[in-house]
């Protein structure tokens, strides 16, 4: 039964590369394309992380810093397994749409609640084995391994997706009880996974280690005696027994603590029901809106519905002011000389990247025909056009974005003292280009939609869509911040001017297809 | 009001609607009966510009749903199947949303809201969001979103489903004002008393092909319509 269940996730998971045909599962090629895909983020995040540890080797072999390749893989490998599963657990397990199905089933609960939690651990793994098996193989390589060492090392691999998972399954846990009681559900679980993540950014930063990362020379001796880290890496580094019984100890018992408590509350948790107080209607008449503001409004109650959509999709306006408030902070001292050179004039250059970057990460447009799925038909019957229901989505996305790198230019203009003229083409140039990875991303959620989800993060995290407007996003904020920066040293005005022109000349062009043929296949989906 | 001509749907190899022909008149009530999987979701689908067809035509009203499916939209009603609606609306939002694409005045949503949420007893619901609604409830939403804008071609897909013997009955009552009022309505359905009862022409389709249409009289007779349509189910098998 658990093999059966288990099998039926990663069906699902896989199903990412079903576009949308009737009845339709994923092509042979869709899967290669996928495999061929994750294959590559897992080799170029390998190769990162092995040259990296390759540089630390270097740095600390016979020295008594040799435990510093083992504390950052410790370190990094519970921060993206924690990462992954604070916004997967409580989709997964809580919110997935097959609950109810599975539970009139003749199936016991505890297998279903299993089959997720295995299903999660097994993407864990693979996640952890990008950072921890090239430190494995480079400790191995440049310091060497003394039997126990290397024992506990193993073991210690299999116990991090434990320690993880058992805090993420906490964190969702406690969201999903306190939204099980009251009202306004998606506020409170935003606003609690929002605080989780910037608590787990604001450790991040703290915690993370200082130094010339391309030297090696990364001073990882905060992290010898801490608590969790440090016994993670002298267990693995010395073979010291009792680092090692304390790090699995603190893998194990909140793990299990995690099951039991979990266990028994899955049931409850995910067949209460929801609002305990009656919103009253009160009879008044609305006011008629046009077609456009119409569906523009429902795009945007969609987004603000969801927790889980805003946190995923709008992930990078959180970042884009945070980046943007730090490099005002530290930014001044930055640039004020590089190597005796005066680089002041990048800075509007550098400001741009910043927003371009920030942009690329924003993905509204992308999922948001995915998450129409079973409503799709709603506005297919109704007379709109499709390019309507299209550019409303765009249009909403822009409604999203648009202050907040309104908002991020101004602060950079101000607190880079950027001229007037400069500071407007800045504002103009960001604008235009998060315009195009509206557009764009609008473009590749039409592309290649992912229908038949059971729990909506799906939509919102997976399928061809959303990774290639992520990484096709990034790769084009990077290009559009390199012909900034490039053409600064002639003028930044010529460079600001060159990348809106071609963002809009992109964005007038995505126009047409959605106006042409892009209605057409809208009105087309899911048949 | 509808006009279907060599109506031909597949999917793949299988012909789901195969070369039909039906004629639906301003005031006619057409029942469209058939077994599961006989085609009668895809033909309703692409009358309503759901689905694109491979052969024949529709007209909505002397329109072409191929070459103007927005106006054919603007006078058609669709209710599916299955009413799934916008879970992260509230009820009221889902109506003002379809009155504000049709163009319904203020006025008039407000009295086509009070009037059919009365009647279907869903008034006090509507600022609950339809994620908190049973089946029922979201049946009865999706006619109302259907009537909301005054119609003149009902298209409507197993429309009894889920509803209450009483919210059955006013909808019934409402079909036929709406077809004395120079409306039409086609409307699938496996309850075959109610179509029996309400309905003045019916049509019947068995794996893709209409093997039968007409008035009532003409189709069943004497007999009652269950046994003439399982004696067509049985000829035809």
């Amino acid at each position: 039964m658990l093999k059966l269940l288990l099998k039926t996730r990663f069906d699902m998971f896989f199903g990412s590369v079903s576009q949308g045909k009737r009845k339709k599962t994923a092509s042979p090629l869709g899967k290669v394309m996928l495999i061929l895909l994750f294959a590559f983020l897992a080799i170029y995040f390998t190769a990162v992380m092995t040259i990296l540890f390759v540089g630390i080797g270097r740095e600390t072999a016979g020295t008594d810093a040799e435990y510093s390749i083992f504390a950052l893989a410790v370190l990094v490998s519970i921060g993206i397994t924690l990462f992954d599963s604070i916004f997967t657990v409580k989709t997964q397990i809580y919110e997935s749409k097959d609950n109810e199905l599975l539970l009139s089933l003749p199936i016991e609960p505890k297998y279903i609640f299993i089959s997720r939690l295995l299903f999660l651990f097994i993407v864990n793994y693979l996640l952890e084995a990008v950072v921890m098996l090239p430190a494995m193989v480079i400790y191995g390589i440049f310091i060497g391994y003394n039997v126990m060492g290397f024992v506990y090392s193993v073991v210690i691999f299999l116990a991090i997706p434990l320690l993880s998972l058992s805090l993420s399954s906490f964190i969702a846990w406690i969201v999903s009880v306190i939204a099980s009681k009251i009202k306004n559900k998606t506020l409170v679980t935003t606003v609690l996974f929002a605080g989780a993540f910037g608590a787990y950014m604001y450790l991040i930063s703290v915690m993370g280690p200082s130094g010339d990362m391309e030297e090696g020379a990364i001073d990882m001796s905060r992290f010898k005696d801490m608590f969790l880290i440090g016994w993670g890496a002298k267990a693995m580094t010395y073979g010291d027994t009792l680092s090692f019984v304390l790090f699995i100890a603190a893998c194990i018992i909140p793990a299990i603590l995690a099951y039991v408590i979990l266990n028994k509350t899955f049931i409850k948790l995910i067949t209460v029901s929801r609002g305990t107080v009656k919103t009253k209607y009160k009879e008044k008449a609305e006011k008629a809106e046009g077609v456009f503001i119409a569906l523009i409004k429902k795009e945007l109650k969609r987004f603000v519905s969801s927790s889980m959509y805003m946190i995923n999709s709008g992930m990078g306006i959180v970042m884009m002011v945070v980046f943007t408030v730090m490099l005002c902070v530290t930014g001044n001292e930055m640039f004020a000389e590089i190597d005796g050179v005066d680089v002041s004039f990048l800075i509007p250059a550098i400001c741009f990247a910043l927003l371009a970057l920030g942009s690329s990460m924003i993905l509204i447009s992308t999922p948001s025909i995915s998450l129409e799925d079973r409503n799709l038909w709603i506005v297919q019957s109704l007379p709109v056009r499709g390019a309507h229901a299209l550019l409303a989505k765009v249009s909403s996305h822009m409604i999203i974005s648009t202050p907040f790198i309104i908002i991020c230019s101004l602060i950079l203009s101000i607190g880079f003292k950027i001229s007037v003229i400069n500071s407007i083409l800045l504002l103009v140039s960001s604008v235009v280009t998060s315009a195009f990875f509206a557009y764009f991303g609008m473009l590749l959620g039409l592309l290649f939609p992912k229908f038949d989800w059971q729990n909506e993060n799906v939509a919102v995290k997976q399928g061809f869509a959303i990774f290639g407007s992520m990484f096709g996003g990034m790769v084009w904020a990077l290009l559009m911040s390199g012909i900034v920066v490039i053409l600064s040293f002639i003028s930044f005005i010529i460079g600001a001017i060159a990348v809106t022109l071609l963002n809009a000349g992109m964005c007038v062009a995505i126009h047409m297809y959605f106006l042409k043929k892009g209605e057409k296949r809208f009105a087309l989906l899911k048949q | 009001m509808i006009d279907i001509r060599n109506l031909t749907k597949t999917y793949g190899d299988k012909k789901a609607v195969d070369d039909l022909t039906l004629h639906i008149e301003k005031g006619e009530m057409y029942a469209f009966i058939g077994h599961n999987g006989a085609g009668k979701t895809t033909t309703i689908k692409s009358i309503c510009g759901l689905l694109d067809f491979d052969g024949g035509e529709i007209f909505v009203d002397g329109v072409s749903i191929k070459d103007d499916p927005i106006a054919c939209k603007r006078k058609i009603a669709y209710l599916p199947d299955n009413p799934d609606l916008y879970d992260f609306m509230s009820g009221i939002k889902y109506l003002n949303f379809i009155a504000n694409v049709f163009g319904v005045s203020r006025e008039d949503r407000f009295a086509r809201i009070k009037k059919y949420g009365d009647m279907f007893e869903i008034t006090k619901d509507l600022a609950e969001p339809i994620s908190s609604y049973s089946h029922g409830m979201k049946q009865k939403l999706a006619i109302i979103s259907a009537l909301i804008h005054d119609p003149k071609v009902l298209i409507m897909d197993e429309p009894f489903v889920g509803l209450d013997p009483k919210a059955t009955f006013l909808l019934k009552e409402e079909m036929k004002q709406i077809c004395e009022g120079g409306g039409a309505i086609f409307f699938s359905t496996h309850v075959l008393d109610v179509a029996e009862k309400i309905c003045n022409k019916i049509a019947i389709i068995k794996d893709g092909k209409l093997i039968r249409s007409g008035s009532m009289e003409e189709i069943k007779g004497d007999e009652s319509l269950e046994s003439v349509f399982l004696e067509l189910e049985d000829i035809n098998a």
